[in-house]
């Protein structure tokens, strides 16, 4: 089929309603992540599948090589024929391209997945429909005892409530219908399960997403969160965002998640829920070995191939551990390398050090800060030897570790490095990290606001015990390139957005303080200055006087006659009634 | 603003429709759309209208399609088609047992791109698909060309014109619309070889549709419009000889935007004539 004189390869389908000049492939979310992980885990053989929307490149080779055919609804025609020609005939891939409404393939498929939600499904070619018009569309085609995998944006959702600029609000080309209106979209995980029972589907089982919809880092099963002791924080900060990329926020999407998560509110401010959902009827062809997992959850910070899915169970007691991985074998970039068997079977209790240092800068508890640095200190100790460390303890980051009130432990210990690091050169670059993302995020620290984060790291690590020397920054610096190149990552000046409206004000506070003290300075200043220029003007009076008087009388004697003392008396004494 | 708001006797129209006189039609504070088109209202080159002027368009899902493709500033008023109508309710008007024969619009060229296609097929098919009682109907470009008008009379088709399309300044095309109302209303089926604003008006007075034929090629056709064949998926039911009239006039009163029909002091806010006509009284 020829369409604007590009030929359509047979695998692509024009459905109606494609759109002619559009694509969606700028926003495509790469490599699946935690959704393509969970995909792989509740539908080991999906059969015939239909993906609808964009597809996460990174799950298609998968779903090629294990579905029995792979379909994808698309809405724009380039992407559609880009796609087309990336699978060509006989690797079951066919592209419908057009509207949903206008699908119609007899018989359904036995996995139907929106891991993206709705909002890159429609063309504006169908009048706008609702969420849930667009959820019964989809939900037709599931056939009986076939799986859904859904992905429903939340929008009261922590990033949203971070944004200074909601998506909705930015009004692109892609939003021709407003955004942010729909009524009908769930409200919450219960709604979701409600709409799904309404197309007679029943949940398996529910996922808060976070950090973000679109390729969540973290999902988390709603029962799990809703239920039980709370959530470790190192889970937690696996979930959390880091402020990154070039959305204007008003507040730490990372911060607030903690919170949400502290307050029993991360099932219902999740950015998004994905839903696993089975429709009545013959079973699937091949039903999964094992329940849904509690959490799957993505490395952050850093690329391929270091990024890897963790699932986490929690147990009966409340202690999460560490599923089996599908990548238990080690490997290395360069001096870094990760061995995922070393990892540890269960995530330790306590909070993360960042923020417990963080909450000790807040307080001005230097005797707090002073006992983690130097707990700090003594555990890269321990492993260090003639002075100098290598290995795990290379990864132990203060975002890294957990303070259980005692000691310090490692969160994830798979990282390892080779070579040996001088034990001041990599306590400055782990206090170094800490010391940007503290003087970045604006929080309240002890130290002259003028430090720049060199000077709060040399104080850090004098406060931990050690003396940095001359050079020792340096080489931190270089060691954090260094890794941050093999990982595929950005160093933490790097990985920082832009500011979020919170941190704005804090840093006018900050500058304003800074004003402030400068000013005061320069009082002080001008008031020494000012008695300085007192005094000077006194001793030049002085010298003055002097200096006259002596000429006068000196002039006075000359014209005096020779002998004559009394009147000499009289002179000198005339002088100075004068000068004075 | 543009001198396609004045083509086919649109602005005169909605002129009347608000009061003024219609010999003497103001500009437009905008772009009035002047043809259906499944694009967005306007052709693919149309910078020249100017941001911060409305683009009066039909249809909601022109504003759709215009806002995924950059435009902004659509203001939905319908069709001149549908203020006419509102006008002339009875105008040549006949029993609805008395209206005969089709009313054959081949797809047309303009002044700046032809039309490539073969006229005897289609003479041919529409022959055999309508008999004898055919009014053919040719843009005046075609209606001017001797070879063309005389391949469709030598079938012993009767054949017309509606005019040209007519400019502010002249009254050519001011009763355009008008003549084409009296065709279609004597007339019990309109066809054509492509979709167009012809079909939706005939369906809009209660015309049987059909759309058959070669579709013909305009010359360099815009990417953008996507061909007879984009028409074709996204109006399947419009196609062919024989096509529901209840489905066709749903369609035609979607895409002509009966429900987006103004009032004349809307109209007049918009497009500025409030101003104008005062100054003009003065």
């Amino acid at each position: 089929m020829r369409v604007n004189g590009l030929e359509a390869p047979p695998n692509v389908r024009l459905v109606g309603g494609e759109m002619l000049t559009w694509s969606d492939a700028v926003r495509d979310p790469g490599d699946a992540g935690c959704l393509g992980e969970l995909v792989r885990r509740v539908l080991p053989s999906p059969g015939r599948v239909l993906v609808a929307g964009p597809p996460p490149e990174g799950l298609l080779p998968w779903l090629t090589g294990h579905a029995a055919s792979v379909a994808v609804l698309l809405r724009s025609f380039p992407d559609a024929l880009a796609l087309g020609n990336r699978y060509p005939g006989g690797r079951g891939l066919t592209v419908y391209c057009g509207e949903p409404g206008r699908l119609d393939v007899p018989g359904g498929f036995d996995a139907v997945l929106a891991l993206d939600g709705f909002h890159r499904l429609r063309s504006p070619e169908a009048p706008e429909a609702s969420w849930r018009e667009t959820f019964a569309e989809l939900a037709r085609f599931v056939a009986p005892g076939g799986a859904l995998v859904l992905t429903a944006v939340n929008g009261m959702g922590i990033d949203r409530l971070a944004e200074a600029k909601p998506a909705e609000r930015d009004r692109t080309d892609a939003d021709w219908s407003p955004r942010g209106w729909d009524r009908s979209e769930p409200t919450g995980p219960a709604a979701l399960v409600r709409e799904l029972e309404s197309e007679g589907l029943t949940a398996e089982r529910c996922y808060a997403a976070f950090p973000a919809s679109g390729v969540p880092r973290a999902l988390l099963a709603v029962d799990v969160l809703e239920s039980g002791p709370p959530v470790p924080d190192a889970v937690v900060l696996m979930a959390g965002a880091r402020s990154r990329g070039d959305r204007h926020a008003l507040a730490d999407p990372a911060d607030l998640t903690r919170k949400a998560f502290r307050y029993g509110l991360a099932a219902r401010l999740a950015p998004a829920w994905t839903v696993v959902a089975r429709r009545e009827g013959a079973p699937p062809p091949a039903a999964p070995a094992c329940p849904p997992p509690d959490a799957l959850v993505g490395d952050d910070l850093c690329g391929r191939p270091w990024a890897v899915v963790h699932e986490l169970v929690r147990e009966p007691g409340g202690r999460w551990r560490y599923g089996p991985s599908a990548q238990d074998f080690p490997f290395t970039v360069g001096r870094v390398g990760r061995d995922l068997r070393a990892r540890g079977g269960t995530v330790p209790d306590g909070r993360v050090l960042d923020e417990v240092i963080v909450e000790a800068c807040a307080r001005e508890d230097l005797r707090t800060v002073r006992r983690l640095l130097r707990a700090l200190t003594a555990l890269l100790s321990e492993q260090a030897a003639d002075g100098t460390v290598s290995g795990g303890p290379v990864f132990a980051t203060t975002d890294n570790l957990v303070w259980d009130g005692r000691a310090l432990h490692l969160i994830d210990a798979s990282w390892t490095f080779d070579g040996r690091i001088p034990l001041r050169v990599l306590l400055a670059r782990i206090l170094r990290r800490f010391a940007v993302r503290l003087l970045d995020a604006g929080h309240h620290h002890p130290w002259p606001c003028s430090f720049s984060p060199a000077e709060v790291t040399a104080t850090l690590a004098a406060m931990g015990g050690l003396v940095l020397e001359d050079g020792d920054l340096d080489r931190a610096a270089a060691l954090e390139e260094e890794i941050a190149s093999a990982l595929g990552a950005e160093g933490p000046e790097a990985v920082r957005g832009l500011p979020t409206y919170r941190e704005l004000i804090l840093a006018r506070d900050a500058l304003r303080d800074r004003l402030g003290e400068a000013r005061a300075r320069i009082d002080r200043l001008e008031s020494r200055l000012t008695s300085r220029e007192e005094q000077l003007h006194r001793a030049r009076i002085r010298r003055r006087t002097a200096t006259g008087e002596a000429r006068a009388v000196r002039s006075l004697e000359r014209d005096a006659p020779q002998g004559a003392t009394g009147p000499r008396r009289v002179v000198r004494r005339l002088v100075r009634a004068i000068w004075n | 603003m543009h001198g396609s708001n004045h083509y086919y006797g649109h602005s005169r129209i909605l002129a009347r429709y608000c009061g003024l006189d219609e010999d003497g039609v103001p500009r437009i504070r905008g772009f009035l759309q002047h043809g259906w088109n499944h694009l967005h209202g306007f052709q693919p080159d149309d910078e020249w209208c100017t941001p911060g002027y409305p683009r009066f368009v039909w249809s909601d899902v022109l504003r759709r399609r215009g806002w995924s493709m950059g435009r902004r500033g659509h203001y939905l008023i319908g069709a001149p088609w549908i203020y006419l109508l509102a006008m002339e309710p009875d105008t040549g008007r006949v029993p609805p047992q008395e209206r005969r024969g089709t009313i054959w619009y081949p797809f047309h060229g303009w002044e700046k791109q032809a039309v490539r296609g073969g006229h005897d097929r289609l003479v041919d098919e529409m022959r055999a698909t309508e008999g004898d009682d055919v009014t053919v109907c040719l843009y005046w470009i075609e209606f001017r060309d001797a070879d063309i008008r005389r391949r469709y009379e030598a079938a012993g088709f009767r054949v017309v014109c509606h005019g040209e399309r007519g400019t502010r300044w002249d009254r050519k095309g001011h009763d355009f619309l008008l003549r084409q109302l009296v065709e279609l209303r004597r007339h019990r089926r309109v066809a054509s070889n492509r979709l167009g604003s012809a079909l939706f008006y005939g369906a809009s007075v209660g015309c049987d549709v059909a759309v058959y034929g070669d579709p013909m090629q305009l010359e360099n056709e815009r990417p953008e419009f996507g061909g007879a064949g984009r028409q074709r998926r996204l109006w399947p039911e419009l196609h062919g000889t024989e096509v529901d009239r209840a489905t066709a006039a749903e369609i035609a009163e979607r895409e002509l935007g009966f429900a987006h029909m103004a009032g004349p002091e809307e109209l007049r806010c918009l497009f500025g004539w409030e101003r104008e006509a005062l100054v003009r009284c003065a």
